[in-house]
């Protein structure tokens, strides 16, 4: 099934059918995939992120995408990726991105369309696990909010300083984020609109920089019970990577912020003077549930890894060191930090075999991203990881 | 008897450099027609690592890429940006993954084949070895082979 239930969905291909069918262009059709799936478990008696546990399983990260993409003339483009999903619950099969490029010189241009966004180090291709050393991108970072793609603008301005090259990237538009894959409903579906980023990249040879950040105003009513309100909603990235004679080096830092937190706290304060003078005993339990839910925190979470690695012929041994702090309610956080051994073997260059050894550590309030407060203060997660393009 | 051991080895010492020395250069042409003259190492990695598809302002090329498999592939990547084929690979799938760029065309055969194909397209860039190079085709940069 592809998913075109989406409203934006329709009119943008339309668009860019209509736009294909407008130009002319001798140029052929190109395709390309690529399939990355996995295993993981936990020695841990309670799961981590959301079902890993003690039976090995395929992880939720089994994808398999088709992308194509034709040259419009001289300085147009259009792109466009299918994305397969399997999980054990179901799987499906939407499209993940379509635009179209116009690039009149190769100092600038500009893309319209449902888009990755720039946010993270690896998070335009966080589906292409050939792409990447690990066999997921360290969730301490990469989970702190579910960014991936968006409708409406980007560009790319890039400035050639010497033998490197400096690289901005604006874009603007709306995003959905479906919080539970799959799900039909729209209690599922977290919407962000007014959104504006920007990332700015330095790349000289095989090392770069880069600095990233995102503002949006996020719709978290997500159900009847999980009402948050709306947020204005910033995070901000800085990465560096660099490979130096088969040594290889990555670093990332990332930082939520949310710029309602205080209105909700007083809001939420305010409920609690309600609660402690109400004489009408049957409003306690909802005035308290939705005081819980506004001094719940959804930003001021920090988060941060470093991974180095060395190749050896087809080996890449890898060593990451991550950590996460999320104080997501004063009680119990979702602060946590790692260490994880990885072991990758190139079966050719089109795909490789992943193998990974994670020792968590969650701290006293904390239940760190397992699914409840787990029972001892340390576990192990393995992870087994397949990936190629074709 | 020890005069046998350092003459051997001083003897494939001197082959080995002759080998080394006779390492053929590699160079990126384009069609006659192309207004394109010369190109920077830095306009050689940005066209054929989809940067860009603009050679120099104003000229777009069309660039065909070599065989993955073979020897010319493997110097040209490891001459212009010390790339191994495997780099090579993931650095174009994070570009056509996320629509940066479109992969690139490949021609299957040897230099002869990429010449005719250079030929046939005026935006045609692709690279051969140099002793294979001929009239009908213009060089514009010169990649020695590691």
């Amino acid at each position: 099934m592809l998913g075109c239930k989406s409203g934006w969905k329709v009119p943008i291909f339309a668009l860019l059918l209509g736009f294909v069918s407008t130009k002319s262009s001798s140029a052929e059709l190109e395709w390309r995939g690529f399939l990355t799936t996995g295993a993981s478990f936990t020695d841990s008696a309670v799961p981590y992120q959301q079902g890993i546990n003690r039976k090995a399983r395929a992880t939720e990260e089994t994808f398999l995408g088709l992308n194509l993409s034709k040259d419009l003339g001289a300085d147009w483009r259009v792109a466009a990726q299918i994305l397969a999903r399997a999980s054990q619950a179901d799987s499906t099969a939407k499209v993940d991105w379509a635009f179209v490029t116009y690039e009149p010189n190769s100092n600038w241009n500009i893309s319209l369309g449902r888009q990755k966004i720039p946010m993270w180090m690896v998070s335009a291709y966080l589906d292409v696990g050939r792409a990447y050393p690990w066999v997921v991108p360290p969730e301490e970072v990469y989970t702190l909010f579910n960014l991936k793609s968006f409708t409406g603008a980007a560009a790319a301005f890039a400035l050639p300083i010497g033998s490197s090259t400096l690289t901005f990237r604006p874009y603007g538009g709306d995003v959905l984020i479906e919080s539970v894959p799959n799900a039909p409903t729209r209690e599922s579906k977290i919407r962000g609109s007014n959104m504006f980023g920007s990332s700015l990249e330095w790349v000289q040879g095989k090392s770069s920089l880069r600095l990233a950040y995102n503002r949006a105003l996020w719709n978290l009513n997500i159900g009847p019970a999980l009402q948050f309100s709306e947020r204005r909603y910033e995070i901000l990235t800085f990465g560096v990577k660099t490979d130096w004679e088969g040594f290889w080096m990555s670093a990332e830092y990332a930082a939520t912020r949310d710029n309602d937190e205080d209105r909700y706290f007083k809001e939420a304060d305010k409920l609690d003077a309600e609660i402690a003078t109400t004489t009408d005993g049957t409003l306690i339990p909802a005035l308290a549930a939705r005081s819980a839910l506004l001094h719940r925190r959804i930003g001021g979470s920090q988060g941060y890894y470093a991974t180095v690695g060395k190749q050896i012929d087809a080996y890449l041994l890898h060593l990451t060191y991550a950590a996460v702090k999320r104080p997501t309610t004063p009680t119990l956080s979702r602060d946590q930090k790692s260490l994880a051994l990885g072991l990758n073997y190139d079966l050719n260059v089109d795909s490789v075999i992943k193998l990974e050894a994670k020792r968590v550590y969650v701290p006293l309030n904390s239940q760190g991203l397992f699914d409840a407060k787990p029972t001892v203060d340390e576990a192990m997660v393995y992870r087994i990881g397949y990936s190629m393009i074709f | 008897m020890k005069y046998k051991y350092i003459f051997a080895l001083m003897s494939s010492l001197f082959l080995s450099s002759q080998v080394l020395m006779a390492a053929d250069n590699i160079v990126v042409v384009v069609n006659k027609k192309s207004t394109l003259q010369k190109l920077t190492l830095n306009q050689i990695k940005a066209v054929f690592l989809g940067e860009t598809r603009y050679a120099a302002p104003g000229i777009l090329v069309e660039v065909t890429d070599r065989d993955r498999a073979s020897d010319i592939y493997r110097q040209f990547y490891d001459g212009i940006a010390s790339m191994k084929p495997k780099e090579v690979s993931v650095h174009w799938a994070r570009k056509v993954f996320t629509g940066e760029a479109p992969p690139p065309a490949r021609v299957s055969g040897d230099d002869a084949q990429a010449i005719s194909l250079v030929k046939a397209k005026p935006d045609a860039i692709t690279y051969i070895f140099e002793k294979n190079a001929n009239a009908s085709v213009r060089i514009v940069f010169s990649v020695q082979a590691k």
